[in-house]
């Protein structure tokens, strides 16, 4: 289990990694006219000074995520889950600010070398919108809603069955729902972006700006029923182990994916191939691109464009900060990022508070019923049916194969060398454990307080020792 | 119809969309009778606020270039509905003012008469 936890952690190194070093490194091409997001022509790009100051990018940025990918080897080490994640959050930051200087410093270099060779490219200082655009006619290209009943019925099915699981129950519906909520403002967001104006010819504004909401409402869909299968197959895996879900969830998320990167390549192409004859408006953006701790940024209260392509052509856009839907954007990212990680911290804060508070496990004995309850979970087991029981004070090798557990606390199912397949409700830092053998299989439980869980087995082993012994005889 | 705007200019946002929109008018790229965006919508493709288009709209309509109309939204008005040009004073005002700037920059009156003659679109 260990192993494949590092295995995740490392997978998902490598595509964060991957993404920050695409995104990066596309940020030197000249192909679209503005390397580093400053505007240049054809000529310029191609002058030797341009070219070596690119190259020399291209080298640090390199040199930079080598190291991160080395660094991204110490998620194999099996030192706990805490630490992967930690050193996954560390390392992802690490690559988004890092790289991120590096870029403002080229950046920098880059129009200070614009300056001095006194370039200027052709761009208009006014703003050209066209007035017979039809948001309604626009909206009309966007694929039918009912498709977004594909992702919605997974996100339910996923919701449903969670909710009949013991173990995974809450934390799967939450998830489900909030996987649903952003589906649907997505939905709402793509439904009201502005028109863009690329030329004088309105059937070629018009067509291109149908072509713009189709790509992104199926692009949209194709990332909503991507994330709803990859939680159902990480539910599947956690509800039956079996590594062969996460391996189908993975491979649809490889194919959605490359399905996405197709289309926006196709709607590229059908842009240019609208646009080969016009004349694009140009305008001068320098002033309102920036790299800052957080990457590349785009201020512009000029442009009406909530999502402003940077210079991968459309494979990649950048928001716009300075429209309201751009800082709500940016507002909810970081929301969701911060909550994420508030939600993780408390995972780990709460039980360790309930630890100190001495509330962390309470094991009783209710009529003929052991009851296992903390803040955290709630166990009962009949009496009737423990079948032996054993006080330990060691529990030897064992995983988590299923459920929560922290360094105070574990509760679900686990596997240990000794007992097998178990169901555990304890407190990591209070032995002794009981553990009980029942016809349904083993329970490991305890209390917070040693000398309770002692009084518990006196209460009930030993009888059920007797009660062996005597059904023996 | 393409509009022209520049945000960075000191006049008013609503006052270039409301001259904007007569200069397309009187050039023909804007028919008689054609329907203009919603405000809203308009609003959001210029990336400004929807009070902003509306005050234009607000102008064109009392000076009775455009009208209203809750049902069927907003509109051109028909050709004979077009505002007297002379019953606007500030409209006069505005033509002495060019003619004297003209005259101040060394034009002479045939040349101006030969500019306002190319400014001037027929309309059908």
């Amino acid at each position: 289990m260990d192993f494949i936890q590092c295995i995740i952690f490392l997978f998902l190194h490598l595509l964060i990694w991957g993404c920050f070093y695409w995104t990066y490194a596309q940020e030197a091409r000249t192909a679209y006219g503005h390397p580093l997001m400053v505007g240049l022509t054809k000529g310029q790009t191609e002058d030797p000074a341009v070219q070596k100051l690119l190259k020399d990018y291209r080298t640090r940025l390199k040199k930079w995520f080598f190291a991160f990918l080395l660094l991204g080897a110490l998620l194999l080490l099996p030192a706990g889950v805490l630490f992967l994640l930690v050193w996954l959050l560390l390392l992802s930051a690490a690559e988004l600010m890092f790289p991120s200087r590096i870029a403002a410093q080229a950046r920098k270099e880059l129009l200070r070398l614009k300056a001095e060779q006194g370039w200027k490219i052709p761009a208009r200082e006014t703003r050209k919108i066209d007035l017979k655009l039809d948001r309604r006619k626009s909206n009309r290209s966007r694929i039918p809603l009912y498709w977004y009943l594909i992702p919605t019925g997974f996100y339910a099915g996923i919701g449903l069955y969670a909710l009949g699981s013991r173990d995974t129950g809450t934390a799967f519906v939450l998830t489900a729902a909030l996987g649903f909520l952003i589906m649907a403002a997505g939905i709402a967001l793509i439904r009201w972006l502005p028109n863009k104006t690329w030329c004088a010819d309105t059937e070629v504004n018009q067509k291109l700006n149908g072509w713009k909401k189709y790509t992104a409402s199926l692009c949209w869909l194709e990332l909503s029923v991507t994330d709803a299968a990859v939680y159902l197959a990480v539910l599947l895996y956690l509800e039956q182990e079996q590594l062969l879900y996460l391996f189908l969830g993975l491979l649809f998320l490889a194919v959605c994916l490359l399905c996405l990167v197709l289309q926006l390549k196709l709607y590229q192409s059908a842009r240019r191939q609208l646009l080969a004859d016009k004349e694009v408006y140009a305008y001068d953006e320098d002033d309102y691109w920036s790299f800052g701790l957080r990457g590349l940024r785009y201020y512009n209260p000029y442009d009406p464009q909530v999502f402003k392509e940077n210079n991968s052509g459309g494979l990649n856009q950048t928001v716009n900060m300075a429209q309201t839907s751009g800082k709500w954007l940016a507002a909810g990212t970081v929301l969701f990022v911060v909550g994420i990680g508030l939600f993780v911290a408390w995972q780990f804060a709460y039980p360790a508070w309930l630890d100190g508070q001495g509330k962390l496990a309470d094991l009783t004995v209710q009529g003929e019923i052991l009851k296992a309850e903390s803040p955290l979970y709630e166990a009962e087991i009949p009496l009737e049916e423990i079948l032996t029981a054993e006080l330990v004070q060691e529990l030897g090798e064992g995983t988590r194969t299923n459920g929560a557990s922290t360094g105070h606390y574990g509760k679900g199912k686990f596997r240990y060398d000794r007992y097998g397949d178990v169901q555990v409700y304890a407190a990591w830092k209070h032995p002794p454990y009981l553990v009980l053998a029942t016809k349904d299989g083993t329970w490991i439980v305890n209390d917070d307080d040693p000398q309770k869980t002692r009084e518990i087995y006196e209460s009930i082993g030993k009888g059920k020792e007797r009660d062996s012994h005597d059904s023996g005889t | 119809m393409i509009l022209e705007l520049d945000f960075k200019s000191s006049l008013p946002v609503y006052v270039q969309l409301r001259n904007e929109i007569v200069r397309g008018i009187g050039s023909g790229e804007l028919a008689f009778g054609e329907q203009l965006p919603t405000v809203r919508s308009l609003a959001a493709d210029l990336g400004v606020n929807a009070m902003t288009v509306s005050k234009a709209y607000q102008l064109l309509d009392s000076q009775g270039y455009i009208r209203t109309d809750r049902r069927r939204g907003t509109a051109v008005c028909a050709r004979g509905e077009m505002p007297d040009f002379l019953e606007n004073p500030q409209s006069r005002k505005e033509l002495v003012l060019l003619a004297r700037e003209a005259a101040l920059g060394g034009y002479s009156r045939e040349e101006f008469l030969k500019l306002c003659s190319d400014a001037y679109t027929e309309l059908t």
